[in-house]
């Protein structure tokens, strides 16, 4: 199949987050190569962007964000570019590049970004073994990242400083 | 948004009446619930049937009913989720931290 990319612009409003999961997974499932398991791919698809429209609303602080979804025999690429605030907890990218910051811990996982270049970093998530001593006050009531973060074949993050464009971006193979 | 289905000595039986459990209705899910669960001695046994789609604004509201659940040496227990809400649990394993039965009759001791 030839590959196909699409560009969806989405209000960042709580009751408009479904009708525009749907746009994109109707897009998607129209469009996928005829050989692949729709349903394992529709349910990483759902929430990732569900997550990512999540974070537009919560966060972005600005009234539209944009998603390109590119699909083609091998692998769907979801990007998302706002100019909201840039993702920058505890001064991520004063890290050197190649080190990893720790962005969270609770008694399931710890998600780290690692500084790919100037900017750039990628998300990775280790789960945590203590389910016999687990403590739900040691449970975190943010999900979002760790959601993409698990369901990805790759997630990461840049930023434009000059323009103050903010593009995170989600692999999921295919195959 | 919750409704009461049952209650007996152990546990009070309720059932979500969203299809889509997210952003704009998280605040109010926690509240009701936790109104619930100051009103009621029993465990929460929650239906999650009718929900097709749940994201991480309702999960943490879930999750932070259930530290306030616990505190009060109550629980919430969760039955009928489907698939992809299923799949979604076990992804961040909260199915760790949940009790989760296919139904009202699979909750122990009722």
């Amino acid at each position: 199949m030839q590959s196909i990319t699409n560009k969806f612009v989405f209000p960042n409003q709580a009751h408009q987050l479904f009708t525009s999961l749907r746009q994109i997974l109707d897009f998607v499932s129209e469009n996928l190569p005829f050989n692949i398991d729709a349903a394992a791919v529709n349910f990483k698809l759902k929430v990732v962007i569900t997550e990512l429209l999540n974070n537009a609303v919560k966060h972005a602080g600005n009234s539209e964000t944009a998603i390109h979804v590119h699909i083609d025999h091998e692998n769907i690429k979801i990007e998302k570019t706002d100019f909201g605030n840039p993702f920058n907890p505890n001064g991520l990218f004063k890290k050197a590049t190649g080190q990893k910051a720790q962005l969270s811990q609770d008694a399931l996982h710890r998600i780290y970004a690692v500084i790919e270049s100037e900017n750039f970093a990628r998300f990775i998530c280790e789960e945590i073994d203590n389910e016999e001593l687990l403590d739900v006050n040691n449970l975190s009531e943010h999900f979002g990242l760790l959601i993409i973060t698990k369901s990805a074949d790759e997630f990461t993050y840049k930023y434009d400083p000059s323009s103050g464009l903010n593009t995170f971006i989600v692999h999921l193979k295919l195959l | 948004m919750i409704k009461i289905y049952k209650e007996d000595t152990n546990y009070l039986f309720v059932s979500l009446t969203v299809k889509e459990a997210n952003l704009a209705n998280a605040d109010s899910f926690k509240a009701e619930l936790l109104k619930l669960i100051d009103g009621h001695s029993q465990k929460i046994v929650l239906d999650l049937n009718t929900v097709e789609y749940i994201d991480s604004s309702f999960l943490g509201a879930l999750v932070s009913a259930l530290k306030h659940a616990i505190s009060r040496q109550s629980d919430i227990i969760l039955v009928d989720l489907r698939k992809d809400i299923a799949d979604l649990f076990a992804l961040i394993r909260l199915d760790k931290v949940f009790k989760i039965y296919a139904n009202f009759n699979d909750v122990p001791n009722h």
